[in-house]
């Protein structure tokens, strides 16, 4: 197991938002992380980065167990988070980032994934001019280069296309299977489904691993307080 | 920069060419920098691509108020006598 993060807890003024969170992902697997807005997946995320810190529960990486998780020590060992927001600089420019990627982590297949994202031609925006599908593509971009043991991305289908969302979910297939352990949140449930291995539900403080997509559909509980009645379930 | 703004303001103030401060007025300076380091970051929002570099958010403030400190000494060990009257 790559990633392990348990009895998570976090209040925010006095408003307890998770009290028993946990989170486990393996090499080359694909969690998704679902609840409803407010639920806690997004701080269990941030936490389980490095980004936040827990009032308890400890994260495991890489077999080594932090009490008081840092991302940029878990990154130095392979963590790559995307949080909803502000992960490019904005005055720097698309090639700039790439640059630091591989100036800290040496050199990846930054050629193949420019084209592959379709890129290139975005080498010299800033990232302040780009749009919110342009940005979702630069971030995975500069994990694939990364090549990191794990990527924890939240929400990472928000505000995009659904073209631009097929790209993303490939994107993060293709670094499952170069091994790397992927996590991800978001509410549009049936475009993650088909990239999903597993999904952890997130409610009332808590998680609940529910297995694999199909399982997690076929769950009672499940279907019914979260993807609501209407919803298909194959 | 705000730091040579900040020692021109008190030798213009004071009417002194060159400004030393005492050393706790010199180590609030740097304290002032190191926290000015670490809004600024957070301002220009590149605290979450330092993280993912593996770099610690102490870093930048450190580099700030490492600077200060270090011209602050050059003033210090210098003195006002090497480069002219202080105040």
């Amino acid at each position: 197991m790559i990633l392990w993060a348990d009895s998570i807890s976090r209040s925010f003024s006095g408003r307890r938002v998770l009290s028993s969170g946990r989170l486990t992902v393996s090499a080359g697997e694909i969690v998704g992380v679902v609840g409803r807005v407010g639920s806690g997946k997004s701080t269990l995320l941030k936490i389980s980065a490095g980004a936040l810190q827990p009032d308890s529960g400890w994260v495991q990486f890489c077999g080594q167990r932090h009490y008081r998780p840092r991302l940029s020590s878990l990154a130095a060992r392979g963590m790559f988070y995307l949080a909803e927001s502000n992960n490019l600089v904005p005055a720097m420019t698309v090639r700039r980032h790439f640059d630091l990627i591989e100036n800290r982590f040496g050199p990846g297949d930054c050629e193949e994934v420019l084209s592959r994202l379709s890129l290139v031609a975005l080498l010299d925006a800033t990232a302040e001019s780009l749009s919110a599908g342009e940005v979702r593509r630069v971030e995975i971009a500069l994990a694939l280069v990364r090549r990191p043991l794990c990527l924890l991305a939240d929400e990472p289908f928000r505000s995009v296309d659904p073209k631009v969302c097929q790209l993303l979910g490939e994107s993060f297939r293709m670094l499952a299977h170069q091994g790397c352990a992927v996590v991800i949140t978001g509410h549009e449930v049936n475009l993650l489904r088909p990239f999903l291995d597993s999904v952890t539900w997130v409610t009332s403080g808590t998680t609940y691993s529910l297995g694999s997509a199909d399982a997690a559909w076929a769950h009672d509980a499940f279907a019914r307080e979260y993807l609501g009645p209407n919803a298909n379930r194959r | 920069m705000l730091w040579a703004a900040v020692h021109a303001f008190v030798a213009v103030v004071t009417n002194a060419e060159v400004v030393v401060f005492a050393i706790p007025t010199s180590l609030a300076l740097v304290v002032i920098s190191g926290a000015i380091g670490l809004v600024d970051t957070r301002r220009r929002r590149e605290l979450s691509m330092l993280g993912n570099l593996g770099v610690s958010p102490v870093v930048p403030a450190g580099l700030w108020a490492a600077t200060v400190l270090v011209l602050e000494f050059a003033l210090f060990a210098l003195g006002p006598a090497a480069i002219g009257r202080g105040a």
